[in-house]
């Protein structure tokens, strides 16, 4: 499963501690669900990968961050981290998300499965559908 | 009536599956419950006080006589035999067990029903005016634009897991029938200058704790871009909604920190950049959705008769046709309305028996078709005046003909206590009991129209704030207390009331009432002058006065 295959990086910097830094060019970035996705999105060339925090599976945040770095044209991996939930992992595909860090316990073996519930879409997302209507 | 294709079939029959798995690994405790909590919700299945509550949605309000029958069918299979029917006109099943609400939904699923999101902190099912295509004051039609944003909305991927519920409302006529003023947010059917459709959008409107009207954020939407501005609203109340208060989660509350101008500018500057995007909505695609909701129709001769059957002598078959049929778009046909009012059963209760006699009715005399309201009422929005005696015999058979539409006992109720696990206090013994002591219809006609609306917690899913009569119940040192609001009105000039004072105790709610109904009776000009009329040219001091006493009137 694609989205399960993407190896974490070995480093991965703090969002906040690395602008603070010198935000210079580097593999990886988490951000919290609060970010100023503004600003996220001007540096978006200077990482390969953003891991987005869900500090808890009801907040949907990071389902807009997702949308939005791929709709400024970001290429690189973006990593839902956190309380990802596996039952969320379809929205987090047709959003952007191309890998996920799954809790402990979760069996990895269940996501295709999930994937696979619903692939009637009404509305664009990132995941390269277009609205039912075109 | 939208009949769905292949696509939209498809979509509904997938989620009853991807629903039953999730459920079924709830089951084995492969779900946490918190997790499972959330993926129920947001298809319409609350934990109540004594079972599952299973809420299904009737979109926009509309429903053909063979998904009544439906409903009827699941109510006995798989219920106590009755549905309740909501202020946001859906309808909820009580007693389901949650291990065969996978079957309930599979079974709806064959008729082109659902329950995706009809509760959940995500995009609700949307509502609209119940009179939509048939009411004398409209401009433009709600439902094609409903059911687009129904689509649109249908599991939205990015906005499942919003900071709390979202509902959208929208209305095409110039009498505001859908409530606009208190939905996240509402859309009135405009034209402009050119001539050209489009939308005037309010957002941050609601209820609740916090209870808002909602404001204009822009005059004139073009038709073509109404997913885009949606989308561009929703993505900014997404990021931007507060998350660590469920009381303070709304967008209401969201538009009154930023202020409306800084909100609309971020909204602006969202939507500039998605506007001619995909989300534009195609020429073709508007057309094949509003082509799904022709007129029906019509007969042309020998279907005006209101001359005679005004003229049938019989006083109950003329206080219903006063009361409860209103004037159509179509010469020669009449709107009936069917109050949900049984002073036997709790307001939006009817059973299967009722639903299935309904739809036969429907069949029968209204092209099928049975809307429900945000009032809780159903509607059959298509009968020819020739009809109207023989309509108005079967519906009596069924106790659906009771002459109270617009009037006291036509009151809006959350089922409070009994059922919902939120509440903090009774409502259905009010309910009943103002029908026991209100039960002259030439008094209640007297009254002339009063909105009498109860919510049993603060979450005001009676809409309290907006009744010209409000009550809401609060516990308050182990009792249950209730607090009167007056002057609230959810027509198109939408108010909140304003407190009456200090809570009443249960067993005084009913003489409180006639107190005030009393003090409207002793005040008013003459007839003509409404409940509501006159508590804005009065205000509350007389009301206080006769409630509370002189000497009391400022306690609160």
């Amino acid at each position: 499963m694609e989205l399960l295959k993407k190896p974490q990086p070995k480093q991965v910097v703090e969002y906040t501690d690395w602008l603070q830094a010198d935000a210079a060019p580097v593999g990886a970035v988490k951000v919290e669900a609060d970010v100023d996705v503004a600003q996220l999105l001007s540096l978006s060339e200077r990482f390969q990968e953003v891991q987005v925090n869900f500090p808890m599976f009801a907040d949907g945040r990071g389902f807009s961050i997702a949308r939005l770095l791929r709709r400024a044209g970001f290429t690189g991996t973006i990593r839902a981290v956190g309380d990802v939930a596996l039952d969320r992992v379809p929205f987090m595909q047709r959003v952007g998300f191309d890998a996920i860090e799954l809790k402990e316990g979760e069996e990895a073996a269940l996501v295709p499965r999930l994937l696979n519930h619903v692939n009637i879409h009404y509305q664009a997302s990132s995941d390269g559908h277009g609205p039912v209507y075109l | 009536m939208y009949v769905y294709n292949e696509v939209d079939q498809q979509l509904v029959n997938q989620r009853v599956d991807q629903f039953r798995d999730q459920t079924q690994r709830f089951l084995k405790g492969e779900i946490a419950d918190d997790e499972y909590r959330m993926l129920r919700l947001m298809n319409g299945i609350y934990i109540q006080r004594h079972a599952p509550m299973l809420r299904v949605a009737v979109p926009y309000g509309q429903m053909t006589s063979e998904q009544l029958r439906a409903l009827a069918q699941v109510s006995r299979t798989y219920d106590k035999g009755y549905g309740h029917f909501t202020t946001r006109q859906n309808i909820q099943f009580n007693w389901p067990q949650l291990a065969e609400i996978p079957d309930i939904l599979a079974d709806l699923s064959t008729v082109q029903m659902h329950a995706i999101q009809t509760s959940g902190a995500c995009i609700r099912s949307v509502t609209s005016d119940p009179l939509a295509g048939v009411s004398a004051d409209e401009l433009a039609d709600s439902r094609p634009w409903c059911e687009i944003i129904r689509q649109w909305s249908s599991l939205h991927p990015e906005f499942a897991y919003l900071p709390r519920k979202f509902k959208i409302a929208v209305t095409g006529s110039k009498e505001d029938r859908a409530a606009v003023q208190v939905h996240d947010i509402g859309l009135r059917i405009v034209h402009n200058l050119q001539g050209e459709l489009g939308f005037e959008v309010l957002v941050g409107g609601g209820l609740g704790r916090t209870p808002i009207i909602g404001q204009v954020i822009r005059d004139f939407l073009p038709a073509k871009h109404l997913l885009s501005y949606l989308e561009a609203i929703l993505r900014i109340y997404n990021l931007h909604g507060r998350r660590d208060n469920k009381y303070k989660a709304r967008i209401k509350i969201l538009v009154k920190a930023m202020g409306m101008e800084a909100f609309a500018q971020q909204v602006e500057q969202e939507w500039q950049v998605i506007k001619d995007t995909d989300l534009q909505l195609p020429q073709a695609e508007i057309e094949r959705v509003t082509s799904h909701f022709q007129k029906p129709y019509y007969l042309t001769e020998d279907v005006a008769s209101f001359a005679q059957v005004k003229d049938i002598v019989d006083g109950d078959f003329q206080r219903w046709l006063a009361h409860n049929v209103l004037p159509h778009q179509q010469p020669g046909y009449r709107i009936v309305m069917v109050p949900l009012k049984n002073p036997m059963s709790p307001p939006g209760d009817i059973s299967h028996q009722q639903m299935d006699g309904l739809a036969d009715l429907a069949d029968q005399f209204s092209f099928s078709n049975v809307r429900s309201t945000h009032d809780q009422n159903l509607v059959l929005a298509y009968v020819a005046e020739k009809d109207l005696h023989d309509l108005w015999l079967g519906l009596s058979e069924l106790s659906l003909a009771r002459a109270n539409h617009g009037t006291l006992t036509d009151m809006i109720n959350c089922p409070g206590l009994d059922y919902c696990s939120l509440a903090n206090a009774e409502t259905l013994v009010l309910s009943e009991r103002i029908n026991e002591t209100f039960d002259d219809l030439d008094y209640l006609y007297d009254l002339g129209p009063i909105e009498l609306k109860i919510s049993g917690c603060m979450n005001a899913c009676g809409h309290h704030h907006i009744g010209h009569i409000g009550i809401l119940g609060v516990e308050k040192g182990g009792k249950q207390v209730y607090q009167f609001t007056l002057g609230g009105s959810d027509s198109a000039a939408a108010q909140l009331g304003k407190t009456l004072g200090r809570s009443i105790p249960q067993d005084e709610v009913v003489t409180t009432i006639t107190m005030i109904l009393n003090t409207y009776l002793g005040l008013r000009h003459d007839q003509s002058e409404t409940f509501a009329q006159l508590v804005n040219r009065v205000g509350l001091l007389p009301f206080k006065e006769a409630v509370y006493g002189t000497a009391q009137k400022t306690a609160a």
